[in-house]
């Protein structure tokens, strides 16, 4: 729902006119207006604390590519 | 002496038992003592990030960027429940790493004993090249391993832990009986173990006077009676179901007279036992009282208007709770058993802890005796002011200090001198270990690496273009960032290296595409990888962005902590200090941010001195909780101003050029919003030309918001297009002509960041009627004619008096220089570089 709602943001960004538009009709809905908010809002601490392998700093991606050519020679 | 303090004692799960609190106490104690004289350093582990933040807010400036050093920790390297062998050892390994490239003399652990429900971690074996100290607590698990060390990963974590304790260079005992028994349990050299005791904090000292906070104590605990109190744990050498024995004991008026108060945390289990001998001792039920956990303030009072604190504890490493109570003014009695006598030194207030009958005698002598209760209170406070946090500190100094001299004698290797090296070798060792970790195990420890590296010569200066990045709407705040960031990236601050980035797909990239974009190179291949920030980076919000802040926030936190400097632009506080005027979406979004980066940052630089103050004063009536409990610093630096407009002067449209060429034009520039006073300036022009006054109104914008009616308002009034013109689309070429042939500027803004049209307009020549804002002020100064106009109609009476007698400000008398941008961009680079 949130990368849906994050979309949906990214196409109203390039439309200004439409996107007031939506965000007035919005806002005269104050518990859609919240929910939206609240789904927008939602943080997700450990979704970026959580080390992906295919998604490393340069730096760190050297010190794991190290690793792993030496413990598959291994 | 370089000294590198190991702090995860205070941030693990300890921080909650008495291990938590001796090591802060202790630490302030032992930096105000020692940080002036000797170089000493923080070690931290960042996965207890929240923790982190709050000891870094209590140790201030002895915990500032540069003496930290934050380690990135793997999550799930704690031994329970185990399956993670390789991922602990690996940590272990990497945690030796870092403190070996620290460039410290000693380490100084300040809990071994870590790591077993939480992911603290210490390195399997003391590192090379540096003496290892660690504080001793107890090893009363030894004493009774059933009870303690049941389940075989409890007992190999712990035989592990008392391993490193015996490599260490020296212990720290917190007792002379912690001392003794290591010498004897552990084999261990005696001078090898110094006794630096323990200390009770300032604020357990006897209270003032409150009967009304009294009564709703004694109120909220059912306490009617004078009591014995208890305060401790429930493990089974605490012997809490002898004190209630001993208590039931009590001759029956006595015990009548009185209640037990226990105070403590128990677990389910502690707790049932209690209440078993509770029941067995056959106790009224009101009779006991349990509390369950107090905090320091009830805890204090509790301890001061007791009749008795007992402590009937078999084995302990120092004792405190007694401490504690003597130092609040109560009578205490203990055991004679362990440390206790080091804390107690008066022999009639000991007691044996086996005989049930000892306790109650112990007990009826102080209950039934005043004299001897004050005598005990007496002694207690005289006795508690012998223990100093100060005096601990000053032995472990002492200690330290004899430690560095013996090992500068001995031929160390510094390899922390050569960190290449070092790190090859920390690889090829977790290469070698066994098991078979995931690609995620492997990605972990490399961050982990990464982070305990040292600062690079040259500062990165990791500049936020999110906004702009994402899609560049040629908005006032785009072309600060587009101008700011051009200058940085082509004439960079000395020693700094410009790095661009932005938030997406839940972390800080590489902005590469974007910067090779906006300096007209067509490397769309870019890769936009990950970043981190390291201690000594600066990251600085440039662009607004206000769409990622949220999700930001965590990372941005760590950065933080870690010792990156967290600076950010405002360029105006208008939906704060003028809500009415925007959407309350709009507006909630901006507050959000507002008070986002002002809990984190360590600068606000502002785009004027007005917003600077408005900023202030926001920051003093905002109750925000700041990561580390300190205000950023605000500072301001102004935004350039484009040269002379090169741009050619176009036709103007037919009918405004025909309308300007018949009488004088009002001109204003700016989006439609409500803030912009276009409502007050149309109405005055009304009234003026209902009165025979005949001029134009122009107004140059894009529609904003919350101006639906204002539009429609134009759009069917009976002066469109002959004396009223609201132009939408105008290029830069007709607005140079439309600034050329008008009369005045009128900035009816009720508020402004800056006010670049009025620069603009007086770089055309164009006198300029402004609302007597700070902010126009302070960018106009004296080229502009000031106004305050509550209403159209007083508007209307400036507007009548200057057409009646215009006047140009003398450009020589009133010469303003505005900066440029690359003049912008370095004063802001200067700004942002002061003590960062």
């Amino acid at each position: 729902m949130k990368s849906l709602l994050y979309f949906a943001k990214q196409f109203l960004a390039r439309r200004p006119g439409l996107r007031r538009k939506i965000v007035n009709a919005i806002y005269r809905i104050p518990a859609l207006d919240m929910r939206l908010r609240a789904i927008l809002d939602q943080r997700d601490d450990l979704a970026w604390r959580r080390v992906d392998a295919h998604d490393l700093p340069e730096d760190a991606r050297v010190v794991y590519e190290k690793l792993r050519n030496r413990m598959r020679r291994l | 002496m370089k000294l590198l303090l190991d702090l995860q004692g205070a941030l693990s799960q300890s921080r909650h038992r008495g291990i938590g609190r001796y090591t802060l106490a202790l630490t302030r104690a032992f930096l105000d003592r020692a940080a002036s004289e000797h170089d000493v350093r923080l070690l931290l582990n960042a996965r207890f990030g929240e923790q982190a933040d709050a000891l870094i807010a209590t140790l201030g400036g002895h915990a500032r960027p540069t003496h930290r050093l934050v380690v990135e920790v793997p999550e799930g390297i704690r031994a329970q429940p185990g399956g993670n062998a390789w991922l602990r050892r690996a940590a272990a390994r990497v945690m030796r790493h870092a403190i070996e490239s620290s460039g410290a003399d000693i380490v100084w652990y300040s809990s071994i004993l870590e790591g077993y429900n939480d992911d603290a971690v210490l390195p399997e074996t003391p590192p090379v090249g540096i003496a290892s100290v660690a504080t001793l607590y107890d090893l009363i698990p030894l004493h009774d391993q059933d009870a303690y060390l049941g389940h075989p990963r409890i007992r190999r974590w712990y035989g592990q832990n008392v391993d490193m304790l015996k490599q260490c260079d020296m212990l720290f005992a917190i007792s002379e009986w912690v001392r003794q028994d290591a010498i004897q349990r552990l084999q261990l050299p005696p001078e090898r173990i110094v006794n630096i005791g323990a200390a009770v904090d300032d604020w357990f000292a006897p209270p003032a006077s409150d009967p009304a906070a009294s009564a709703a104590l004694r109120s909220r605990y059912g306490i009617t009676r004078p009591y014995v109190l208890y305060n401790g744990g429930f493990d089974a050498r605490k012997n809490v179901p002898s004190l209630v024995r001993a208590f039931a004991a009590l001759p029956e008026a006595l015990r009548a007279a009185h209640q037990l108060v226990i105070v403590g945390r128990a677990g389910q289990e502690e707790a049932a036992q209690l209440h078993e001998a509770v029941r067995k001792a056959r106790l009224p039920a009101d009779s006991v009282i349990y509390t369950g956990f107090a905090p320091d303030e009830e805890l204090v009072r509790l301890y001061a208007e007791c009749a008795l604190f007992v402590f009937p504890s078999l084995l302990e490493g120092f004792g405190l709770p007694p401490l504690e109570a003597m130092a609040c003014g109560a009578p205490v009695i203990a055991s004679h058993a362990a440390s206790l006598p080091e804390v107690i030194d008066k022999r009639e207030a000991l007691f044996n802890p086996q005989r049930v009958d000892d306790v109650t005698a112990c007990m009826s002598r102080v209950l039934s005796n005043a004299h001897y209760a004050d005598e005990l209170r007496k002694y207690g406070r005289e006795r508690a002011a012998m223990f100093s946090w100060k005096s601990v500190a000053n032995r472990a100094l002492d200690a330290l200090q004899e430690l560095a001299h013996r090992q500068s004698r001995r031929a160390t290797v510094a390899i922390h001198d050569k960190p290449l090296a070092q790190e090859e070798q920390l690889i090829a060792d977790i290469s070698l270990m066994d098991g078979k970790p995931s690609d995620e195990d492997l990605a972990n420890i490399a961050c982990m690496v990464i982070s305990t590296r040292k600062p690079e010569a040259v500062q990165r200066w990791l500049v936020d273009v999110s906004s702009i990045a994402e899609k560049d709407i040629r908005t006032g705040v785009q072309r600060v960032v587009r101008n700011i960031l051009t200058h940085w990236l082509t004439s960079p601050p000395e020693g700094v290296q410009i790095v661009p980035i932005r938030f997406a797909r839940g972390r800080y990239r590489h902005a590469r595409r974007y910067a090779s974009d906006l300096l007209g190179r067509t490397e769309s291949h870019l890769p936009e990888d990950a970043i981190e920030a390291v201690n000594g980076d600066v990251f600085f919000g440039l662009d607004w962005a206000v769409d990622t802040i949220d999700a930001a926030d965590p990372q941005l936190r760590e950065w933080h902590r870690r010792g990156a400097s967290l600076q950010f632009l405002i360029h105006d506080l208008l939906p704060v200090t003028l809500p009415d005027t925007f959407h309350p979406y709009a507006r909630d979004r901006f507050d959000n941010w507002l008070r986002r980066i002002s809990s984190i940052a360590d600068r606000l630089v502002c785009v004027s001195r007005a917003t600077r103050d408005e900023l202030h004063g926001w920051l003093a009536s905002s109750r925000l909780t700041y990561q580390f409990e300190r205000l950023p610093v605000l500072a301001h630096s102004p935004p350039g101003v484009d040269a002379s407009s090169t741009a050619t002067p176009s036709q103007i449209r037919v009918e405004l050029a025909a309308a300007m060429q018949q009488r004088p034009t009002v001109l204003m520039v700016g989006t439609l919003e409500p803030r912009k006073g276009h409502d007050q300036a149309l109405q005055a022009c009304e009234l003026l030309w209902r009165s025979g006054v005949d001029i134009n109104l122009v107004i140059v914008g894009h529609f904003g918001w919350l101006m639906e009616s204002f539009a429609a308002n134009l759009a069917k009034h009976e002066e469109r297009k002959r004396r009223l013109f609201w132009i939408e689309d105008a290029d830069d070429g007709e607005l140079h002509a439309i600034y050329q042939a008008s009369n005045v500027l009128l900035a009816a803004s009720w508020g402004e960041g800056y006010g670049l049209p009025l620069i603009e307009a007086a770089r055309h020549g164009l006198p300029v009627l402004a609302r007597d804002l700070p902010v126009f002020r302070e960018v106009m100064q004296q080229r502009a004619t000031y106004f305050k106009a509550s209403s159209p109609t007083e508007l209307a009476d400036v507007l009548r008096e200057w057409l009646a007698s215009p006047h140009r400000p003398d450009d020589q008398a009133t010469a303003t220089n505005w900066p440029s941008w690359k003049q912008s961009a370095e004063r802001l680079a200067n700004v942002i570089a002061a003590d960062s």
